[in-house]
């Protein structure tokens, strides 16, 4: 049981990865990180460390996103809304 | 078939296989890529990949997380709690070198006007 | 049209090169016995009951690699200083109205604030209980702290308080680990012995509450300061 759910989130892993890489535009790659963190979360807990799924849990979802949608707002050039 | 998916050795080779293809997207992207923050990006994808692969070949099958409760009282049968140590502390470190990088990135920003890592060669000859 | 067709079989060159590499680098590892017999996790987890803690990898982290924990806190305290020194010029978010504030997330950040940080502080005092720690309630904390700053970005927060907790979490932590050299001949030992029919109570596990909690009020200034120094730098317009 727990072997399918493992192998299952891998593939779902992998493929959110592989969206988040080819993606166009830089905020819809950020976004697409957030799911490879929340999927690392899953595993982190099937293989029984309660600890690291919490701090990741914590951080890859949370303050690592805001940190890089902040680093996009200061290094893209704003357009003068009319 | 269920009972093969459960055993040690095949959890350990899914996760060889899964992380490692994590790691390879990771390193195509900081090749191909342009944009400053994706760059970035894909650096943090790649330190996800070793995560992964450090906790998951700690993993034996039917052993418990290492935390006592009401049905589990003394400490035997349980993972590796060494590598979990690690990990955690790396967790919120690799937050914190990120920042850094991203406030590089942004006073060069403020310098120059690109975030096209093609154009910031001014230490060419 | 001639530098679209380059770029194209540059990547499908970088991508089997990336395939190529990943293939190279799984059939190496699968070569590699990944069963250990004796380890030092082992011999750890057959001494943790002495310790009285409920958590081993708490008891890991703070008590048997005590000093490895220290100098992950100063790597923190370092990138804190630089990105410190590279924003400096932070100046105040101008007043004018780039978009209407919500009413809404105004209010509510204020209500939900003091929910969010007492579930920081619980998570940090039971550390050694349950999973969770200092590092984990830390970012905890500041993520409330960022839920204010969302609501109004023209907030100031007291520089001096944060100055003051990060500075005096720090002194301690290296406090403690000279208080149990002097008293133990051991650098960060136990002074404080809990007997081990404690395990399982709040007051318990030695000295191992007091340097999570030093490391939650480190964690949490230090990713509170990093936050505010993103959020209120000045926007660059082209």
């Amino acid at each position: 049981m727990i072997g399918i759910m493992i192998l299952f989130t891998f593939i779902s892993i992998t493929i959110v990865a592989l969206a988040s890489i080819l993606a166009k535009d830089v905020t819809t790659s950020v976004i697409f990180f957030m799911g490879v963190g929340l999927g690392s979360v899953v595993l982190f807990t099937l293989f029984q460390a309660p600890d690291v799924a919490l701090t990741e849990a914590v951080i890859g979802t949370g303050i690592s996103t805001v940190v890089f949608l902040l680093g996009i707002r200061h290094t893209t050039k704003e357009e003068i809304k009319s | 078939m269920l009972e093969f998916f459960n055993l040690t050795q095949t959890i350990h080779i899914i996760v060889i296989v899964g992380s490692m293809s994590l790691f390879t997207i990771g390193l195509y992207g900081v090749f191909t890529q342009k944009q400053l923050v994706k760059v970035l990006v894909s650096f943090s994808m790649m330190e996800m990949a070793v995560f992964l692969f450090f906790i998951g070949l700690h993993y034996k099958e039917s052993f418990t997380a290492p935390i006592l409760d009401n049905n589990i009282q003394t400490f035997t049968n349980m993972v590796d709690p060494v590598p979990q140590a690690m990990i955690l502390t790396t967790i919120v470190i690799g937050l914190a070198i990120l920042a850094l990088a991203l406030s590089f990135g942004i006073e060069y920003f403020k310098l120059t006007g690109t975030n096209d890592i093609s154009k910031m060669n001014e230490l060419k000859d | 049209m001639n530098l679209k067709k380059d770029l194209r079989i540059k990547h499908i060159f970088l991508s089997l090169l990336s395939s190529i590499l990943m293939i190279s680098i799984v059939s190496i590892l699968f070569n590699i016995k990944t069963d250990l017999h004796q380890s030092v996790g082992e011999l750890f987890l057959a001494i943790n009951m002495e310790t009285a803690s409920a958590n081993a990898v708490t008891t890991v982290v703070t008590f048997f690699r005590g000093l490895d924990t220290l100098g992950e806190v100063t790597v923190l305290f370092l990138a804190t200083t630089g990105i410190s020194l590279m924003l400096s010029s932070a100046k105040r978010v101008h007043d004018k109205v780039i978009e209407q504030e919500s009413f809404i997330l105004n209010i509510g950040s204020k209500l939900l604030l003091s929910v969010i940080v007492l579930f920081g502080v619980y998570i940090i005092v039971h550390g050694h209980l349950s999973p969770g720690g200092g590092f984990q309630g830390g970012v905890v904390i500041a993520s409330a702290f960022l839920l204010l700053f969302l609501a109004n970005p023209n907030m100031n927060l007291n520089h001096s308080i944060l100055t003051f907790g990060e500075s005096i979490s720090g002194v301690s932590y290296v406090l403690v680990g000279l208080i149990g050299l002097f008293k133990l001949n051991i650098l960060f030992g136990n002074f404080l012995p809990h007997s081990i029919s404690q395990i399982g109570d709040l007051i318990s596990g030695g000295i191992i509450p007091i340097i999570y909690i030093i490391v939650g009020i480190k964690v949490g200034s230090e990713i509170t300061v990093i936050i505010e120094y993103f959020i209120k730098r000045e926007a660059q317009n082209a």
